[in-house]
């Protein structure tokens, strides 16, 4: 091979290597302009997606896009702050602090806690609270400060509540989370919390309406003659802005001068007599009082004898006899003790429109034998033509019938005409319109509580303007009627063997028909 | 896409795996169904978000083979050299899987007819329920398609699709803890902090990870709260994870490893 030969070689040699580099080169070049393009366009979709989910939930003045884009269509708001709440809180001047304070870490798993209903209705408030309302979790053990921050003086045992605190400008309202439902009362006293409604915006609502204005009114409940708690009346009563204090039955019993009602709530024993004259003082003077009592096994041999002497001024008088319901058409359930009562027309409003309200265990309220025209009395609700009375017979320990049937009132109203402060005087013959068992049952929205709300707030000039209805609870029960053990037991069969079981074959089936293809 | 979505589809009803899922769902939703209904309660909320927290089991089983495989088999060349998308293949696969997850959930809608005819309730939040039951599934099976992408073998996928959706369902946990850890280290001499400021500091550390959460996102569909937010945030995260899918699948096209 000549040299010449040789170099064209060489040269065909570099020219092809060249090449090859260059054609390399390319692939290089594009593979690294994808690699660059692929990083650079999931990193564009990345900062997209993760600017996107932050504006959502990003907050200016405590409010963020998200808030306007939440929709609660639970049937009854129940995670939702009502327009009645919304408009209160928007009222207030705009350098309102009100600060919620839940005296706990943040509930993690709300599921089937109270929290449940609270948690979301909180977040709601601060949403539509245009930055006048907080809410805060500080868990005590971790940031001891907090209680002397809300509590300065040490007036409340905040430290081992778990309660939320409502703070507005020094003054604060412990709220309890168990507070915030009703319960059934029948199984209450078992020790089983069974909820009927929801009164969590009515709890909070009212306790910022009271820090944040002030109490109006004050009732107090006379305690000390066997009467039952008054937890729930006194709940009413707050979201009413009417404060509630006690009084003690005694024989230097006196009516505090703030005392805008008296109440006598499911009493068992009878008054003293300083405790009249006071009462009689108290209501000489304009006074408002609501006297309820019943008959049952815990007052079937009181009749009463002071309080109705007192009452008697007033033309009432309340009977020691228990009331049957003769009539079928007024029993509920087929029993003769609790059972319908007719409104009497002119209170027909009262009831928010019903013209029958529930009663049980209830004696005759009835006029007395006043001579005086001056005194104007009024029945509130009567039984039914058919009923009767029967009464407690000491010697045999046992109640005796009276065959005779006829109309007897339950409740009565009493005023005086022609002077410039006259009473107010409403006594009931039975618990069904303030008792907590009633109250707990039927939830705040029942007939019976919406009569004895209209009456306070008539006698009272309350203003309630701020009043958040409870809200009834989805009950998950299924029809008792419809389901047996039998019918458990098959779809326990169906659902969890036979159908799993099933699938399992249908798999095992087909995995020997394919796995040798 | 819809040949891929169809060949996938069946490809669950040919091998056990469909099977398995199905079973293995219908036994546990059955099982939280009658829990309830023996005790004359039933809350179908309660039973499908009971369900989401098995999704950490369901959704490996589901997703583990749908790349995973065809790379074993060597039958991924076939995405290559046919006149497809990447994308579409990576879609046909995803919408394959979420068909299934929904005949799963035919179980629940047996159920809401049971407890309708029991007299039970049915409610505007039991669809809420099921709302973010589907979109919790769509956020976890693109995870689970992204995991089947970037491994060789079904078991190792499924372990990548565990640990991930196990990660996200403990995001909330993490984040009390994270709050907690920063408090005490905020309370140390070291910093010499008010308490309002650590206080502050560790709720945002704490927020900041629940942040990534869908499940704390989604917590009030189920008592009939609707948010667009949470709807947002699962279908966006889905759509990152299906184009990174989408990805790492071109990369293959490009790549000279």
């Amino acid at each position: 091979m000549s040299s010449k030969d040789k170099k064209n070689i060489n040269d065909n040699s570099n020219k092809e290597a060249s090449k090859e580099n260059a054609g390399k080169n390319a692939v290089d070049v594009r593979a690294g302009k994808l690699k660059l393009f692929s990083i650079s366009s999931f990193i564009i979709l990345l900062v997209i997606v993760l600017a996107l989910n932050i504006i959502f939930s990003l907050k200016i003045n405590n409010t963020s896009i998200d808030d306007y884009l939440t929709y609660d269509m639970s049937a009854t708001g129940q995670n939702s702050v009502s327009d009645i709440s919304v408009t209160y809180i928007n009222s207030l001047p705009a350098d309102t602090n009100i600060r919620i304070v839940g005296l706990f870490d943040r509930p993690a798993n709300l599921k089937d806690t109270p929290y449940e209903y609270i948690v979301p209705l909180l977040d709601d408030y601060v949403s539509n609270s245009q930055g006048k309302l907080t809410v805060e979790y500080i868990n005590p053990t971790t940031y001891p400060s907090i209680i002397t921050e809300l509590d300065p003086d040490g007036v409340y045992d905040l430290a081992s509540s778990n309660n939320y605190v409502v703070y507005v400008n020094g003054k604060i309202i412990q709220i309890n989370p168990v507070e915030c439902f009703t319960y059934d009362p029948e199984y209450l006293q078992y020790g089983y919390y069974i909820p009927t409604s929801n009164i969590v915006e009515q709890k909070f609502t009212s306790a910022i309406v009271n820090l944040t204005q002030g109490y109006t009114y004050t009732a107090y409940f006379v305690t000390g003659l066997g009467e039952g708690t008054h937890e729930q009346l006194s709940n009413m009563l707050s979201s009413m802005s009417i404060g509630s204090e006690e009084i003690m039955a005694s024989d230097n019993f006196t009516i505090p001068s703030d005392c805008s009602l008296l109440i006598l709530n499911g009493i068992n024993t009878d008054i003293t007599d300083s405790m009249s004259s006071a009462i009689k003082d108290y209501l000489s003077h304009g006074g408002k009082i609501i006297v309820s009592v019943n008959f049952f096994s815990t007052n079937v041999s009181e009749s009463f004898p002071k309080l109705n002497l007192l009452l008697s001024n007033y033309n009432i008088c309340i009977q020691n006899a228990l009331i049957i319901e003769n009539n079928p058409g007024y029993q509920i359930n087929n029993d003769s003790y609790n059972t319908l009562i007719d409104v009497s027309a002119d209170y027909i409003d009262f009831a928010g429109g019903a013209s029958s309200l529930r009663n049980s265990y209830a004696r005759p309220v009835t006029e007395a034998d006043s001579p005086y025209n001056y005194v104007q009395v009024a029945p509130l609700f009567v039984t039914s033509n058919n009923a009767s009375l029967c009464t407690y017979d000491p010697a045999t320990d046992n109640l005796v019938q009276n065959v005779v049937q006829g109309q007897y009132s339950v409740g009565m109203y009493s005023t005086f005409t022609g002077t410039p402060t006259p009473p107010d005087v409403y006594v009931f013959g039975t618990n069904t319109f303030t008792s907590d068992d009633y109250i707990s049952n039927f939830g705040f929205n029942d007939s019976n509580v919406v009569f004895t709300r209209n009456i306070i707030r008539k006698m009272l000039k309350a203003d309630d303007s701020v009043f958040v209805e409870g809200k009834a609870l989805s009950d998950y029960s299924i029809d008792t009627q419809k389901i047996n053990t039998n019918t458990t037991t098959i779809l326990t069969f169906i659902l969890v063997a036979f159908l799993p079981l099933g699938l399992i074959i249908a798999g095992v089936v087909v995995y020997n028909k394919r796995k040798n293809l | 896409m819809l040949a891929i979505y169809k060949r996938e589809l069946a490809s669950y009803f040919r091998s056990p795996v469909g099977y398995v899922a199905m079973a293995l769902f219908s036994f546990l939703s059955g099982f939280l169904f009658i829990n309830q209904y023996g005790d004359g309660m039933v809350n179908i909320s309660t039973e499908i978000m009971s369900l989401t927290s098995f999704f950490v089991v369901i959704i490996p089983v589901i997703t583990m083979g749908l790349f995973a495989e065809d790379k074993k088999r060597g039958t991924e060349v076939i995405f290559y050299t046919n006149p497809i998308s990447m994308f579409e293949v990576v879609l046909g696969k995803f919408f394959a899987a979420i068909t299934l997850i929904a005949i799963l959930f035919i179980n629940v809608f047996i159920h809401m007819i049971i407890t309708a005819f029991s007299g039970g309730v049915v409610n505007v939040g039991t669809w809420g329920s099921v709302i973010v039951y589907f979109c919790l599934a769509i956020l976890f099976t693109s995870i689970g398609v992204f995991a089947s992408s970037i491994s060789d073998t079904q078991i190792v996928s499924a372990i990548i699709c565990f640990v991930t959706i196990l990660v996200i369902q403990l995001l909330k946990t993490v984040s009390t803890l994270a709050s907690a850890g920063v408090t005490s280290l905020l309370s140390s001499s070291v910093f010499k902090l008010e308490p309002d400021a650590i206080n502050r500091a560790s709720n945002n550390v704490a927020n900041a990870i629940a942040w990534f959460s869908p499940f704390t996102k989604t917590q009030d569909f189920r008592y009939g709260v609707f948010s667009i937010s949470p709807l947002v945030f699962c279908l966006s995260m889905a759509l990152l994870f299906l184009f990174l899918t989408y990805r790492i699948l071109e990369k293959k096209r490009w790549s000279q490893k």
